[in-house]
């Protein structure tokens, strides 16, 4: 008791040292506070903090405050309770102490006895004393305090309306001094129900044992537990910790009294707390302090008992919410976490919710940009697909005219690496005589920024030139920005293939045409040369006569010059005919012409028993065109014609040619039959290849001389006669000649 | 024998002028009277029955009528004036078909002098050979028209071989009427013997069908006999 004292005396001094060089300029109040126990009861505790609480707010001086602990329900004795006497006296005989707080009731009773003594002429202050306590006990003038009402009886009802059914009740207290006195309050206030209820006093025995009993209460039974400052077997205890062993071994609900137990064990009750206790006591000292009289101060009742539960108890027990009483009060409720730590959780949460907005912020930019760079790959990856799926060639190149990309087509044809034919790779391919053309227009296109378009030859995989077309346009980024050029190139030797098989065509389709003017032509070489011949012969023999006849022989001889130089002709004609074209454009006197090819058909005329009527416009002017080829035309026209008129009677077979100018700038030609007309729905149908009625026909002729009358910029069409058979007619333009060659 | 004032002539037609002249001049080298057409229709407007004598050397494809034509024309002709066919074209078709219908030659062009002179001659002599014949044929045929009906029957049954009294008896007349039938058929056939009768009669065209046919068409102006054969 002394270290203990010792320490709690040094804190003390140590505070009024404190308190008392910072109160330099005010003046320091004393007062003291008795505890009839240890401070460090709850209860007491609680009063205390309540009572300081109160003081210091309350008041603007410095107020010292000594606290005694008496202990007196360990420490019993009268020798004590003398030793204590003398103690105090000496020790606050110097101070001067303005108020005196008593706590609880053996503390009250300890003043009252000794103040004279320990305190004289200083005011009391009491509290935690219970006004049935004080009973009719007279009180000094200067002595007030804050009354304590303890109840016992309204917990017990409460319990027996939770506990409807209930047939004992089993009360648990120690054996102190204190425990005695409220134990018997609590008697009295039970007496009324001891008719239909069996009361059971658990104080005598000691702790394991009272333990053990709680623990086999039969049905029905509620425990009401007081106070236990000592068990049966004289043992100290702190009430509270009774109550928890208390409630821990019970087999029936514990109800109790006091607020400080709640959490401890006991279901709930009618419970009376401390604190406020300590806080009205604070308020009398405070008046008295600023110099009330404690006379005038009556007793202060403060209502300080609440109905009050445990939850956990009201779970342990099955006890439903909804049967308590209304306004009251249920502790312990499994904290919710939220309740305690709102903010704290609030504050987390916000930060988690921040964070987790970062992260998926993040997440999403990543995502984001993965799938555009797998977009980009997947359109990457599109582009060289199609590209190395396309039949063509495709490259690509960057801002420096080196190339950077070929598709595979590309590489297959030159039977090349990619390595190989990067940058300027490619050009090892061209054809030496090319380069140089290839390489200046790449160059000055690619300075221009403009499409180009390019022929020449290029060494490809089997080693053989090819002609290929280099195409390329430049590409852009955004609208300014320039990346480069992309572009194909192709193998034109199929193409020029093409061409030149469309030449051989067009050349088999006149030869063909020529083969039906073979009977012709032989026929019109042989009669200049049957006269020839026969001239020649005859004059030999005139000159073998004895007498010759001169001038027999030199007809001869003329006749015979005048029908080679026919023959000239026809082989002229022929060969022209024969040649293969390149068009070739002049100023042609088309009525000219048409005598001539009529000339030429005259065999075939003779042959089909045709008649030809030339119908010309004399003064129609030369037009541009190349003569073999208008000839060719004519030759067709009038071949097919005749062919027309295969079943017509004889004196019917008339073919009528007619030159006109219809307008400025165009001749019109017509090659007029009289044959068996052209079915109305073929009359666009002839013009193409291969269409014949024909049974050796190729078919080419009228799609040949279509295209050369195009190629003329004039027009070829048929018509069907009113009267008999069809018209085929062509126009050409007429004008100068621009040394132009297709 | 009736001997005809027009001389032969070689007569050319082609539509060519170039060929008409030179194979004209070259006939005319060698001798030959020609005539040159430039059409087969003016040539026959030229030549009508019975005057055309030589021969013709004609080109086959012609425009108008066409050598062929022409051919079938000449044909009717007495005597036919032959043809010798020539042609720019190399027509074999054609020209086996104009040698089956009785052409002499047929040419291509250009034609050496050797085939036509040759072919001319042969045609000219053909043409003098027909005519001769002809005028004989027409000689008889004059005589015959003098027969009476009786002495062409007895003409026609002498001729076969049979004895006076079988054409008498065959006749229902007496051998002395035959006699004298068969005296004045000998008298205005002029011939001496029963054998140059018969070669009359066959050139007549009497003797019966199972003998050698006629070598040319029994003339229209003389009235066909009927005879009826055993």
């Amino acid at each position: 008791m002394i270290g203990y004292t010792t320490s709690r005396l040094t804190c003390v001094t140590l505070t009024v040292c404190a308190a008392g060089a910072l109160s330099a300029f005010s003046q320091t109040r004393q007062i003291v506070l008795l505890y009839d126990e240890r401070t460090d009861l709850p209860g007491l505790a609680m009063i205390d903090a309540g009572f300081v609480r109160a003081l210091s707010s309350g008041s603007s001086d410095q107020i010292e405050i000594y606290r005694e602990a008496m202990d007196l329900s360990r420490f019993d004795s009268d020798a004590y309770r003398k030793l204590l006497r003398d103690y105090l006296r000496s020790k606050y005989a110097a101070k001067k102490i303005e108020v005196a707080v008593a706590v609880m009731e053996p503390a009250l009773d300890f003043l009252l006895s000794h103040r004279d003594e320990v305190f004289p002429r200083t005011p009391i202050v009491f509290c935690g004393i219970d006004k049935g306590r004080l009973g009719g006990r007279p009180l000094p003038s200067d002595v007030t305090g804050v009354l304590l009402k303890r109840e016992f009886s309204p917990t017990l009802e409460l319990a027996l309306s939770l506990h409807p059914g209930t047939e004992r009740i089993v009360v648990v207290a120690g054996t102190s001094e204190f425990d005695a006195r409220l134990l018997a309050q609590a008697r009295e206030e039970f007496r009324p129900f001891g008719d239909r209820l069996a009361f059971t006093y658990l104080t005598a025995l000691p702790l394991p044992e009272l333990l053990s009993q709680l623990s086999r209460l039969p049905p029905k039974t509620i425990v009401l537990y007081s106070t236990v400052f000592r068990d049966g077997g004289g043992n100290p205890f702190i009430p509270h910790e009774v109550a928890e062993r208390v409630s821990a071994a019970a087999n029936a609900p514990v109800y109790g009294f006091v607020d400080q137990y709640l959490g401890r064990g006991i279901v709930g009750g009618q419970l009376y707390g401390l604190g406020p206790h300590g806080e009205a006591a604070a308020g009398l000292v405070l008046q008295i302090l600023k110099g009330t009289k404690p006379s005038e101060l009556s007793l202060i009742e403060p209502a300080s008992s609440v109905t009050a539960f445990d939850w956990q108890q009201l779970e342990r027990w099955g006890i439903d919410e909804s049967r308590l009483p209304s306004g009251a009060i249920i502790q312990f409720r499994p904290v919710s976490f939220w309740s305690e730590y709102k903010y704290y959780v609030i504050g987390g949460l916000a930060i988690i919710v921040a964070q987790t907005a970062t992260i998926a912020a993040l997440l999403l930019h990543r995502a984001r940009r993965r799938r555009a760079e797998r977009s980009l790959h997947e359109t990457e990856a599109r582009f060289r697909t199609a590209a190395d799926a396309a039949p063509v060639m495709i490259w690509m190149s960057g801002l420096d005219k080196l190339c950077t990309f070929f598709n595979k087509g590309w590489l297959d044809f030159t039977g090349r690496s990619l390595e190989a034919e990067l940058g300027n790779g490619w050009t090892e391919g061209v054809h030496p005589d090319d380069l140089a053309k290839c390489l200046k227009i790449y160059a000055e296109s690619f300075d221009a920024r403009h499409p180009f378009t390019m022929e020449y030859r290029l060494r490809c995989h089997d080693r053989e030139y090819r002609w290929v077309l280099h195409h390329g346009v430049p590409r852009y980024a955004a609208a300014q920005v320039f990346l480069g050029y992309i572009g194909s190139r192709v193998d034109l030797t199929d193409h020029k293939r093409a061409e030149e098989s469309g030449r051989q065509l067009a050349h088999a389709a006149r030869m063909s045409t020529m083969g039906a003017l073979a009977g012709s032509l032989a026929h019109e070489l042989n009669q200049p040369l049957t006269a020839i011949l026969s001239n020649a012969q005859a004059g030999s023999r005139f000159l073998a006569d004895r007498t010759p006849n001169i001038s027999e022989v030199r007809e001869a001889l003329r006749d015979i010059a005048q029908d080679t130089k026919r023959a000239g002709d026809v082989i002229r004609q022929l060969r022209k005919l024969i040649k293969r074209d390149d068009l070739q454009f002049e100023m042609v006197d088309l009525n000219q012409l048409i005598r001539d090819v009529v000339r030429l058909l005259y065999g075939d005329t003779v042959n089909r028993n045709v008649q030809v009527v030339l119908d010309f416009q004399s003064d129609v002017p030369p037009v541009r065109g190349d003569m073999v080829q208008v000839q060719q035309v004519l030759l067709n026209l009038l071949l097919n014609a005749f062919d027309a008129m295969k079943d017509v009677p004889v004196s019917e077979r008339k073919v009528c040619v007619r030159t006109q100018q219809p307008r400025a700038g165009m001749v019109q030609i017509e090659v007029r039959d009289h044959g068996t007309g052209i079915h109305p729905e073929n009359l666009a149908r002839i013009f193409e290849p291969f269409e014949t009625t024909k049974p050796d026909g190729l078919g080419l002729g009228l799609s040949i001389s279509r295209s050369i009358v195009d190629a003329h910029g004039g027009r070829l069409w048929a018509t069907n006669n009113v009267d008999q058979g069809a018209t085929v007619c062509f126009t050409l333009p007429t004008g100068s000649v621009p040394p132009n060659s297709t | 024998m009736k001997t005809t004032t027009t001389r032969s002539t070689v007569f050319v037609v082609d539509d060519d002028a170039s060929v008409r002249k030179g194979l004209a001049r070259l006939l005319k080298s060698a001798g030959y009277a020609v005539e040159s057409f430039a059409s087969a229709r003016e040539f026959l407007h030229h030549v009508s029955h019975g005057e055309g004598t030589g021969c013709v050397v004609l080109d086959v494809r012609m425009p108008g009528l066409s050598g062929l034509d022409l051919q079938r024309e000449l044909k009717t002709f007495t005597p036919p004036i032959p043809i010798i066919f020539i042609t720019g074209y190399g027509d074999i078709p054609m020209s086996v078909r104009a040698i089956k219908d009785g052409a002499t030659d047929f040419l291509a062009k250009p034609i050496h002098e050797q085939d036509l002179l040759l072919a001319v001659q042969q045609a000219m002599a053909r043409n003098a050979e027909d005519r001769v014949r002809y005028e004989v044929l027409r000689e008889l045929q004059q005589r015959a028209s003098a027969l009476t009906p009786r002495e062409l029957e007895v003409m026609a049954l002498v001729v076969r071989g049979r004895l006076n009294k079988q054409v008498a008896s065959e006749l229902g007349t007496t051998e002395k009427t035959i006699k004298v039938h068969r005296a004045r058929v000998m008298e205005k056939m002029k011939v001496t013997s029963l054998a140059d009768l018969v070669v009359a009669a066959e050139k007549l065209g009497i003797l019966p069908r199972q003998m050698t046919p006629p070598l040319f068409p029994p003339p229209a102006a003389a009235p066909r006999p009927r005879i009826s054969d055993p």
